[in-house]
């Protein structure tokens, strides 16, 4: 055997945010298709000029920087708590919702004022051949996104989840690892709330309208380098959360209601909830988006189906004075530890 | 009669599917004859394999959630 795609892996241990960039053993793997390891350094070439006719004689590598992305075309619900931990809000404690049920929501919601402690994971992948460590993984940007089939096809939710790390290190991979339980999202089961008000999100459901939907969170996490000992980076920053959600809605009143909005400068309270089975017997898997923010762009009749008119609009958050909020991010699952 | 070591049936008690290669039951025997004796002795290490006679004393209270 040697190096098949068949053997290849990913899997993750959480880190003690105590000690960011400590390597821990991994203890989950993540359902999904393996992913290009790209290089964390890069050579320069200093241009001098020694009398041939070579650009160089040399070569510098001044920093390691992993960066990449988790590409899970195939989302499901138990591998958020990770991604929203290691790049929204971190350092979170699921709660029970159902006494004696496993339904444990996990509120991801960012502070807007104060530290959002993001947990940082350990990633190990590669195949049977070599595998790899990167420590001091966060994510930097989390891109969900849906498409309702119309013929009865797949409508899978995508899960996109750019991330940085310290450095790769040949290593072997944690073994024995379980398979993960996966109830995977569906876009079909995905649910479009649209309000005027925090006060009021989640309150007035827009029915046959939601066609697709494509989240694009941007954490503010990243890496700092300071001069140091190391060529890899200290520690991380946070900075300005930004959230642009584009929705595809079939053309309808509402659909024309959001134009007028956008023109008024209405401000939106936007609910997208995604729901799953039920656990137990308690609540159903959930993932929860709540943002605000004015409609940036609308475009009515953008495309057309079956001669049905389509609907773009493009929500970009913002900062509501009178709720206190951007947004707001929740998952139920079937996991308590990340 | 006392059950050789080699002959002790251990459970798979983690939290997901299995553990990809291992039965579900399974003794260091036939994980030897499987070409995966290491996967049993790490699956026993971090816990997912556990004796069978003790998987009783392991279940937890909550109710299993997905097949």
């Amino acid at each position: 055997m040697a190096a098949e795609r068949a053997l290849s892996k990913i899997q993750y241990g959480k880190e003690t945010i105590s000690t960011h960039g400590t390597a821990v053993a991994a203890t989950k793997m993540i359902a999904m298709g393996a992913i290009p390891i790209k290089p964390d350094r890069k050579p320069v070439y200093p241009p001098v000029n020694l009398g041939v006719r070579a650009r160089t004689a040399y070569e510098v590598i001044y920093n390691y920087l992993v960066s990449n992305t988790l590409s899970i075309p195939y989302g499901y619900f138990q591998i958020l708590p990770m991604i929203f931990s290691c790049g929204l809000k971190g350092n979170v404690t699921a709660s029970e919702v159902t006494p004696s049920q496993a339904d444990y929501l996990w509120a991801h919601t960012p502070l807007l004022t104060g530290d959002n402690t993001p947990d940082s994971v350990t990633l190990e992948y590669g195949d049977d051949t070599q595998a790899f460590e990167a420590e001091y993984v966060m994510f930097e940007k989390i891109k969900i996104s849906g498409q309702v089939a119309q013929e009865a096809g797949e409508s899978p939710v995508a899960i996109e989840a750019d991330f940085f790390g310290r450095q790769h290190t040949a290593t072997t991979f944690t073994g024995a690892l379980s398979i993960p339980v996966c109830e995977p999202m569906n876009a079909k089961l995905a649910r479009f709330y649209l309000d005027t008000a925090w006060s009021g999100i989640g309150g007035t459901e827009k029915a046959n309208i939601l066609r697709g939907f494509d989240i694009e969170i941007l954490t503010g996490l990243h890496p700092k380098f300071t001069g140091s000992g190391n060529p890899y980076f200290s520690v991380h920053g946070q900075s300005f959360i930004d959230v642009m959600a584009a929705f595809t809605l079939e053309g309808s009143s509402v659909a024309d209601a959001i134009w007028d909005a956008m023109n008024a400068k209405t401000f939106q309270a936007v609910r997208l909830a995604i729901n799953g089975a039920q656990i137990g017997s308690g609540t159903t898997h959930n993932l929860t988006l709540d943002i605000g923010g004015t409609w940036e762009e609308v475009i009515p009749l953008a495309s057309e189906d079956r001669g049905n008119n389509i609907h773009t609009a493009m929500l970009h958050a913002r900062y509501d004075g009178t709720g206190a909020k951007e947004l707001q991010a929740n998952i139920t699952t079937s996991i308590n530890a990340m | 009669m006392k059950q050789s070591k080699e002959e002790i049936i251990f459970a798979y008690v983690g939290d997901g599917l299995g553990v990809p290669g291992l039965p579900g039951r399974v003794t260091m025997r036939e994980a030897e004859a499987l070409g995966v004796a290491d996967i049993l002795k790490a699956a026993l290490e971090n816990g997912n394999f556990i004796d069978a006679a003790k998987v009783l004393e392991k279940t937890p209270d909550k109710p299993q959630q997905e097949a």
